[in-house]
């Protein structure tokens, strides 16, 4: 007879080989079909497109190399189409389309044709939430042509499309909404939401590039042949609106998450300064105002620098002077605000998140209000304060 | 009626107790409640995982009365010596019963975090057999193994979560767990009953207590600042999610997980939720272990055998073919997790060891009467 320990060895080993029986999860990287960026569109008949951009590594330059190093001509990245009457038929059909498989877990934009946008992003939500590579801080947009348009453009410098979107997101000079932001929205007492807007526009038309402009007409940003700036608006995870380049400040000074990350403001003696924004904050409330109406309350706090003088020869050794264009720059957004404030009434879609902060903080009045929300909009106050404060003038105090 | 640890004695330190009673209950308890807490408390979920923290001290009362009275005695020994070999080993058939009903889910819970995050195309019977490997050999060795490698284990599990979670703070907003005390007790109680079922695990301490190389009081006290550990965990959790996802978290299994995946460092080091997988499945070995511990010792001493060791092996295999055949997919785990578990957990958790008790007690009182003197104090009871 076998010794015990003996047997028990021989029953672990035996148990063992069952690692051996294949690894079924196996997934080396050459097999991988890197994905940078995807674009959904509306097909016709009711069904999908959608665009990716896959990373051609063969292409990128070499690790050392500086960049000038490999095939200069040759494309970093290729775009594959295919349609299907789901989102989920169509994205099949792009994987049989390539050898190994799509990996979404390097996705870093989702582009929303308008046509998919007006009729529903919900099955791209749920596409990206329930898979399990992908990453949940994945940037979503909206154009409002074709989003497979979008990611064919070159844009200079042989950056890819998706590069360009992202980095130029990150910056912070437009409204981010990551795909989980986008499903948690449906769930808030407000249901709405923002979405970047980025167009193409010919080489040679077109607004110029620049900052947004507080307090006047602010311009799009402009890289290559793609123009950002503006918002649409999402309501019930469908476009129902856009926000032009100043309203979206105004609505990003509100919102807090990002904010412009210069201005241009114009002094009060006609002088022009680029004006860099260091810190802003909001904080957002709901209280019982003196004549018993529920009011929201925003105080945005920010704290800039000049950066430039574009026109004149402004004073800024004085600090009055300097006050006043503190004075200037907060009255600068409370107008931003306020024209994004004017589109939330007239549209009556919460993209502020006014129920939200109401739920929150107001909970016995947002009882009364969520029946008709948003449709009583008009009835709740939104006041405004802003705390803008100029701390530096730069190194350069005076030029002839 | 000495445990049937083969002639073995087991010692185990106070802190030990306090990481195996954290290990004991939190594997499963942090992965799978966030969910089902949100969905019925909302923002005040985090409330309602702190609220039935009595209910998991409940248990542990009854257990360390057990021990002032019969010091190094199981749950099952306990139940032996007061209610005779027949019914006292019945009580142990049924407290086996129990743990071999929940032993499987805990093993599908983690088998379904594997399959779900890591091996979506390996066979799940696969991966359950592979989960139980280690936890029968580690049962078989004795508790002490358990207890060293909690040990190392938590600090680790604790460092990789701050690792994991601080990166995501960016992400959070104070608006989410707002408003407070606006919904009213009846959801809180609603989210609170599973809840309380894990914190009623604490009855498997009954298994444990009896090595403990100190007195009855002191190692409650090791046992409840475990189950206090849970709980902030727990609710610490649970409130983190919210603050990322707000509402969003009700909608999001394996909660946790979902905050790896938006959470990164500077662009660069994304995909932390590997690193979570790993952890978490290696605490979640304790936590099997621990169970299939109890379930041999107990089942043991109930059908009055001198040794476990030849229990683990069967049970172990009973283990992975019920946690394959008996649930048809996870959503039908989490379903009984929410709506039978809170009935089915605690009737035993509280039934079996109140049920010990008083036998006990009314064994004391009867002996009283018939000899007319106080029982002596036991040996293992404290000065304090």
């Amino acid at each position: 007879v076998t010794p015990r320990p003996a047997r028990l060895r021989w029953a672990a080993l035996l148990l063992g080989l069952l690692a051996l029986a294949g690894c079924w999860d196996r997934e080396e990287v050459n097999d991988l079909q890197v994905v940078s960026g995807v674009a959904f569109d509306a097909a016709p008949g009711g069904g999908t497109q959608v665009t990716v951009s896959i990373v051609l590594p063969q292409n990128l330059p070499a690790a050392g190399s500086g960049g000038g190093v490999g095939n200069q001509s040759a494309p970093t990245a290729a775009l594959l189409t295919a349609e299907g009457p789901t989102l989920g038929e169509a994205v099949e059909r792009l994987a049989q389309m390539v050898p190994g498989r799509l990996f979404w877990g390097q996705t870093r934009v989702v582009i929303v044709g308008e046509g998919l946008a007006r009729r529903g992003i919900e099955p791209v939500v749920d596409f990206f939430l329930r898979s399990r590579t992908t990453r949940l801080l994945t940037d979503m947009v909206v154009t409002p042509g074709s989003g497979a348009a979008l990611l064919a453009e070159a844009p200079p410098l042989r950056v890819p499309a998706t590069d360009v979107l992202f980095e130029h997101l990150r910056r912070g000079q437009d409204v981010r909404a990551f795909v989980y932001r986008v499903a948690e929205s449906k769930l808030t007492a407000s249901d709405a939401i923002l979405l970047p807007r980025v167009r193409v526009v010919p080489e040679a038309g077109g607004d110029a590039g620049g900052s947004g402009q507080t307090g006047g007409a602010s311009q799009a940003v402009r890289v290559g042949t793609f123009l950002f700036g503006g918002a649409g608006i999402f309501r019930h995870a469908r476009l129902v609106g856009w926000l032009d380049e100043r309203q979206e400040v105004g609505a990003m000074w509100v919102l807090g998450e990002w904010h412009p990350e210069q201005v241009v403001l114009q002094a009060p003696d006609g002088a022009r300064l680029g004006v860099r924004i260091q810190r802003a904050g909001v904080r957002r409330s709901a209280r019982r105002l003196p004549d018993g109406r529920v009011g929201v309350e925003f105080r945005v706090d920010v704290a800039a620098a000049v950066h430039e003088v574009d026109r004149g020869t402004p004073p800024l050794a004085d600090p009055g002077y300097v006050q006043a264009l503190s004075v200037a720059l907060a009255r600068g957004i409370r107008g931003d605000v306020a024209d994004a404030l004017g589109v939330l009434r007239r549209q009556d879609v919460d993209f502020l998140g006014i129920g939200r902060t109401l739920a929150a903080y107001q909970p016995a009045a947002w009882r009364r209000l969520r029946d008709r929300w948003p449709a009583d909009l008009d009835q709740v106050p939104v006041l405004v304060e802003v705390r803008a404060q100029l701390h530096g003038t730069g190194n350069l105090g005076w030029l002839p | 009626v000495p445990p049937p640890s083969g002639g073995e004695t087991w010692r185990v330190r106070p802190y030990q107790l306090a990481l195996l009673s954290f290990v004991l209950i939190a594997g499963t308890a942090v992965l799978s409640l966030p969910q089902p807490l949100v969905a019925y408390a909302g923002q005040e979920a985090w409330l309602a995982a702190l609220l039935p923290l009595p209910v998991g001290l409940l248990p542990l009362c009854l257990l360390c009365a057990l021990q002032r009275r019969r010091p190094g005695c199981t749950l099952a020994g306990h139940a032996r010596a007061a209610c005779g070999p027949l019914v006292g080993g019945a009580l142990g058939v049924v407290w086996a019963l129990f743990l071999a009903s929940a032993l499987p889910i805990v093993l599908r819970e983690f088998a379904d975090l594997v399959s779900g995050e890591v091996l979506p195309r390996t066979p799940q019977v696969v991966v359950l057999a592979l989960l139980i490997l280690v936890p029968t050999f580690m049962a078989r060795q004795s508790l002490e193994p358990n207890a060293h490698v909690a040990g190392v284990l938590i600090p680790l599990a604790a460092g990789t979560l701050l690792f994991i979670f601080l990166p995501s703070l960016g992400a959070a907003r104070l608006e989410r767990m707002f408003p407070i005390a606006a919904l009213g007790w009846g959801p809180l109680l609603q989210a609170a009953a599973p809840v309380a079922a894990f914190y009623g695990e604490t009855a498997l301490l009954g298994f444990v207590l009896p090595f403990c190389d100190c007195g009855p009081r002191r190692a409650f006290w090791a046992a409840a600042l475990g189950l206090g550990a849970v709980g902030a965990v727990l609710a610490g959790a649970t409130l983190w999610a919210l603050l990322v996802f707000g509402p969003l978290t009700a909608h999001l299994p394996n909660t946790l997980f979902q905050v790896t995946r938006v959470a990164g460092v500077a662009e660069f080091i994304t995909h932390l939720d590997a690193l979570l997988v790993g952890i978490w499945v290696a605490a979640g070995l304790v936590k099997v272990s621990l169970w299939l511990l109890c379930l041999s010792l107990d089942l043991a001493q109930a059908l009055g055998l001198a040794e476990y060791r030849p229990l683990t092996l069967p049970l172990a295999a009973f283990a992975v073919v019920a946690g394959q055949t008996w649930f048809a997919s996870s959503a039908a785990v989490t379903k009984w997790i929410e709506q039978v578990w809170p009935f089915w957990g605690l009737s035993f958790e509280i039934g079996v060891p109140g049920a010990v008790w008083l036998a006990t007690v009314l064994g004391e009182a009867l002996a009283r009467r018939g000899s007319g003197t106080a029982p002596p104090a036991g040996p293992g009871e404290d000065a304090a």
